[in-house]
């Protein structure tokens, strides 16, 4: 077996960076953060060859931004870690298993430097016995070192690992579903308003069609670029196509896919227009009374101190956070579930998150302290986001129900009932959690 | 103040003083943002309800870390090349002029001066000085197409904290 291709495989575990180098007058660290920079670059030959860091390099450890790591590969896959870690299973078991064979295993890796003792003082003080040098050592000195350098490897490199979930959340991937320039943003913003009662139209037009480079090429007559691709899936239906090409869309476009980057900011300024509108329109309704009571009772005015309430800001916040992150996921599940295949997470927060820009406008409607319109207005927004979310949802669904897929006709109905029924809780918790007036 | 110049030239080139503090923040520190989040968080909680208080010092100092932290992944993530340090430093420091508001509108509150639409005053003087130096400095990074997609977070950033102000 190659131990040195093993190293490379247990050095992927590395990235991002497993110990956070700290600030300690222990040399061990820089060499160790030294090291680890020039991990991808080239095998670890000789840990002491540059003896200083700048202050940039011991720093940008944490950094998460690819101009430092240009030059190595891009993250590597789930599965390359997991492959990664059974190795290092592996290797660990044939650790601990007291063998001849182990002994000689044992002295190929010392003649490498173990990755454990590049990871920084956790391990480093802990290993003192184990030095750079090869040298001959009683065999159950470096079965219990090796255990204990295991261990504190495995331990120091869990957190990076738990913050990115294994690579799922890290920067990396998450890039491509942050693709979009400032004129697709715009553009998915509008159409989720005007395709929301055409059948996929959200789905078909905006996402996977490049209708927003036809139509930026239409106006400005310079020639749009095709900029990444995603595939058209399955469940795209391209009857309801026609009666949207009015840019003549030859069908079958490869758009940019769905993105992160509009669920993630609409929320958020929902969140902030929650807040504010909701405290004005208590604030509007609370003078409204002490006029009132002024009126009515001749000039002593209400005693009533109105205070600004900063825990609408933290409910608006997990409230919105959960029906546009959560709920999809949820809904993902039971969509996989079910058998059906042709959403990923990242199209249904996409519907979720694009359907809460009818809601807007109401926020700022509802700011008067009138209740049969702001029940009005949270109706319309509330039918309007939930014609988008439904009419590109439910093609999938029947067509997975028709085609004797995973669904039966009748849990078809069901699931379409369950997402016009979470529709109308958030609409009912928009409402009285935001806009309620207690009327004395 | 040269936002439209920000969204539309193809190289942000920041002038000549602006480039002078950005390469000076490029040793970055936290310090003083620290002491600034920290002096803007007392502030404004010390002019709270007293129910509150506790509250709206958290309040602005999660904002304010998670809020600098949340603009600046959300740059690399648009394809802008930045270090995560260095970022949160100068949008750190850039929250001063907002804690100067926040200073201003708490004295003037107790004398005739403290009216509503003069401490919007104060407050948008602040949140435009705010955005000057951090608007470039994140527009630099990202090109020309996505750049309004990096700065509106950094503006949203700051009309948060200066409504927290404006409130308390």
């Amino acid at each position: 077996m190659s131990s040195h291709f093993k190293r490379d495989d247990l050095f992927l575990l590395d990235w991002p960076r497993s110990s956070p180098p700290k600030r300690t007058c222990c040399s061990n660290t820089i060499i160790a953060v030294e090291v680890n920079n020039n991990i991808m670059s080239s095998p670890p030959e000789n840990p002491f060859s540059s003896g200083d860091t700048d202050d940039n390099n011991r720093f940008d450890a944490f950094q998460l931004s690819p101009d430092k790591t240009s030059s190595r590969s891009s993250l590597p896959s789930l599965q390359s870690i997991q492959a990664a870690q059974q190795q290092q299973q592996m290797q660990q078991q044939q650790r601990a298993a007291p063998s001849s064979s182990q002994q000689q295993q044992q002295s190929t890796f010392d003649n490498l430097p173990s990755p454990e003792e590049l990871q920084g003082p956790i391990s480093s003080t802990t290993n003192n016995n184990n030095d750079w040098i090869p040298q001959p050592s009683s065999t159950a000195n470096n079965n219990i070192n090796n255990n204990i350098n295991d261990n504190q490897q495995s331990s120091s490199s869990i957190l990076p690992k738990f913050l990115t979930c294994g690579g799922a959340l890290s920067i990396e991937s998450l890039r491509p579903y942050f693709d979009v320039d400032t004129a697709d943003i715009i553009l998915r913003m509008k159409s989720s308003i005007k395709y929301c009662n055409v059948p996929d139209g959200f789905r078909n037009e905006v996402l996977y069609s490049d209708n927003a480079m036809r139509l930026s090429a239409f106006r400005e007559s310079t020639a749009a670029g095709g900029e990444g691709g995603e595939t058209t899936t399955a469940g795209a239906s391209t009857s309801s196509s026609s009666e949207v090409t009015s840019v003549g869309n030859v069908g079958g476009g490869e758009g940019k896919g769905p993105d992160l980057y509009g669920p993630t900011w609409i929320t958020m300024t929902l969140v902030f227009f929650l807040a504010v509108t909701s405290n004005l329109s208590l604030y509007f309704h609370h003078s409204g009374k002490q006029y009132q009571s002024l009126v009515d009772e001749g000039g002593v005015a209400a005693e009533e101190e109105w205070d600004y309430d900063i825990n609408q800001l933290l409910h608006a916040t997990w409230i919105l956070y959960s029906f546009s992150f959560l709920l999809p996921m949820g809904l993902y599940l039971m969509f996989r579930l079910m058998g059906i295949i042709s959403f990923s997470v990242v199209d249904l927060i996409c519907f979720y998150g694009y359907s809460l820009v009818a809601y807007i406008p109401t926020t700022w409607i509802c700011v008067a302290p009138v209740s049969w319109l702001q029940w009005l207005s949270l109706c319309i927004s509330t039918v309007v986001s939930g014609m988008l979310v439904l009419r590109n949802v439910t093609g999938p669904i029947l067509e997975s129900a028709g085609g004797g897929g995973g669904v039966g006709q009748g849990k078809s109905g069901g699931l379409i009932m369950a997402v016009i029924g979470c529709h109308f809780i958030f609409f009912l918790v928009m409402k009285l959690a935001f806009y309620h007036h207690v009327h004395h | 103040f040269g936002y439209v110049g920000v969204l539309q030239e193809e190289n942000v080139e920041a002038s000549e003083g602006q480039r002078n503090v950005l390469n000076q923040l490029r040793d970055w520190d936290l310090w003083g943002p620290l002491f600034i989040c920290l002096s803007l968080a007392i502030i404004l909680s010390l002019r709270a309800p007293t129910k509150q208080t506790s509250h709206v010092f958290t309040t602005v100092f999660v904002v304010m870390w998670i809020g600098s932290l949340v603009v600046t992944i959300n740059a690399q993530l648009l394809g802008a090349n930045m270090s995560i340090f260095q970022s949160l430093c100068v949008l750190g420091y850039c929250v001063f002029p907002l804690t100067v508001s926040a200073l201003t509108i708490a004295l003037l509150r107790v004398t005739w001066l403290g009216m509503l639409w003069l401490d919007l005053i104060w407050l948008s003087i602040g949140f435009l000085w705010a955005t000057r130096v951090s608007s470039v400095f994140v527009g630099q990074f990202v090109k020309k197409e996505r750049r309004l997609l990096a700065l509106y977070p950094v503006f949203f950033f700051y009309l948060i904290l200066g409504w927290l102000i404006l409130l308390f």
